[in-house]
């Protein structure tokens, strides 16, 4: 009996779970693009969402984080345009009280969509909303065509003040910022970017005690060889590509789009179709498995037709297709 | 959890040399094959886990009084695999991409029992206890390079959960120290906030009563 007991023992210890090896998340690991700018449903969009679309009602957030949880979304990445914007970070309050009133799980990160610092610097010094006057990435103290402020004072700081540690998603205990593209036609010395996302990390940690945990678009690597990232993700490129996974630092990011139709848009952009949610189920099943993030674009993402939130055209396919893989693939 | 298997294992192996001399039966071991029928919630087309698959069961239990028992169970369930495709128009052609989801089960029960006098041929029994289960998930995708140009190797999940256990069983002696037995064994499975379920094992085996 000794022996059997023995033995029962050994099966249990060597049944280890893998996890430990992984990075390690305060929430799961799928999310999705966030924006919260509307006052009503923009003409472009062709679904009309069942939730009421305006903003600055507290029915909105809850109707949305309440989809978002029923999805098993573990996050959202908020989509942030910056200081005097209609996506300012410190405007994300409703969006704590929504998480509050709904559970408290749902985690957020910063995505800092990093042509709003070029148009908020042209903006300012040249009283135009273009992106055709470049950022210069050299010039942090801002004497000339750049400044670490356009990407902190008014962008992570004002996120970071607002959404209390405990509302942050985390890896390894840091908090996640993503960055969205860059580019030579919108940065001058892009090679300095590593220079930038050092002086982020320093003010940061000065001021909030904390290290993000920062995942830029490739396209900054390519830019910037000398960038050292946490991760790297890869933004989709309609019709080229609609789901991505890009491994490196030991972390996987996946990015899925459920479709795609922004021919409103300047320029005008490829249509994706769903496919009646096949194309998003068939990115998930490519990226997801391998994934340690899964970065959705997007939750409510009318202006682009990009969006799986509850609809009158397709109810809650697309929430349920989400919820499916976030249990199934965690 | 593994500490927690240990001091049970501990407390299960005190009692199992700690047996009441005076009764019919001081202890038994047993082995036989159970039928895995594994449930998890979800829509139709999302319950790739759920498997009917035969396992075996191992376990012995000592008689701490008469009529109650403490002992340990194992049973190893065979592999599922569940295979799902998804049609999806990529430049304009027709792909397919298969997604293989395959699970296996292991589970070791700390059970406590209650049982009939053991002065008749047939003896029931009734157990509730704690199953240590470790939930390994492997999920393979292919897809034509368009979709997938280099396939990832599988990705595996391991979960381990304690969750609690109930059975019953009757044992039909055929002869001083052998016996058949009928068994079923319930626990439910819960593995994180997302999947969760239930395991029905009916199984027959032979048990050796000393």
């Amino acid at each position: 009996m000794r022996a059997l007991t023995i033995l029962i023992i050994a099966v249990a210890l060597l049944s280890g779970d893998r996890a430990g090896a992984q990075s390690v998340r305060n929430a799961g690991k799928y999310g999705a693009m966030f924006s919260w700018w509307y006052e009503s449903l923009p003409p472009q969009t062709h679904d009309t969402p069942t939730i009421e679309w305006d903003a600055r009602t507290p029915a909105w957030w809850n109707g949305v984080v309440r989809q978002a949880i029923y999805a098993h979304l573990g996050w959202i990445a908020a989509a942030s345009w910056g200081q005097n914007t209609a996506a300012d970070p410190a405007m994300l309050d409703p969006l704590l009280r929504a998480i509050d009133a709904n559970g408290g799980g749902l985690k957020i990160a910063l995505f800092d969509d990093t042509t709003s610092e070029v148009l908020r610097k042209n903006m300012e010094r040249h009283g135009t909303w273009t992106l055709s006057l470049r950022f210069d990435l050299a010039d942090l103290d801002g004497r000339g065509e750049g400044g670490l402020r356009y990407f902190y004072e008014e962008q992570w700081k004002r996120y970071f003040a607002t959404v209390p540690d405990r509302y942050r998603l985390k890896i390894n205990d840091r908090p996640v910022v993503f960055m969205w593209h860059g580019g030579f036609e919108w940065y001058a010395n892009p090679s300095a970017f590593h220079s930038l996302i050092e002086a982020l990390r320093a003010a940061t940690r000065r001021d909030f005690g904390v290290d993000p945990f920062v995942i830029p678009e490739e396209s900054w690597f390519r830019l910037d060889p000398s960038l050292r990232p946490d991760a790297l993700y890869d933004w989709f490129d309609p019709p080229r590509t609609t789901w991505t996974s890009t491994n490196f630092g030991g972390v996987t990011v996946g990015h899925v789009i459920p479709g795609f139709n922004c021919t409103t848009c300047d320029p005008p952009s490829a249509v994706v179709g769903r496919q009646n949610g096949e194309l998003l189920r068939a990115g998930l099943d490519v990226v997801a498995p391998r994934a340690d993030l899964v970065l959705l674009e997007g939750l409510v993402n009318v202006d682009e037709n990009a969006e799986f939130v509850e609809t009158l055209t397709w109810g809650r396919t697309y929430l349920d297709i989400v919820r499916s893989f976030a249990t199934l693939v965690p | 959890m593994i500490r927690f298997i240990r001091c049970a294992s501990l407390v299960l192996t005190i009692s199992l040399f700690c047996t009441e001399r005076a009764a019919a039966q001081s202890a038994y071991i047993q082995g036989g094959i159970v039928m895995d029928a594994r449930r998890f919630s979800g829509q139709p087309d999302d319950r790739v886990f759920d498997a009917n698959v035969s396992s075996m069961m191992i376990g012995g239990a000592g008689f701490v009084t008469a009529l109650i028992s403490a002992g340990l169970e194992l049973d190893a369930g065979r592999e599922s695999e569940v295979a799902q495709t998804t049609a999806v128009t990529i430049a304009g052609r027709p792909e397919v991409v298969t997604t293989t989801y395959s699970s296996r089960r292991r589970s070791v029960s700390a059970l406590f029992g209650i049982h009939s006098s053991a002065a008749h041929a047939v003896r029931a029994g009734v157990y509730a206890g704690l199953a240590f289960t470790a939930f390994h998930q492997r999920i393979a995708t292919a897809a034509p390079p368009i979709v997938l140009s280099a396939p990832p190797p599988p990705t595996e999940f391991a979960h381990l959960a304690a969750t609690p256990i109930v059975g019953v069983d009757v044992a039909v002696s055929i002869s001083r120290h052998l016996a058949l037995v009928g068994a079923v064994r319930a626990q439910s499975l819960s593995f994180g906030s997302e999947l969760s379920g239930f395991s029905v094992r009916p199984g027959a085996a032979a048990r050796v009563m000393f």
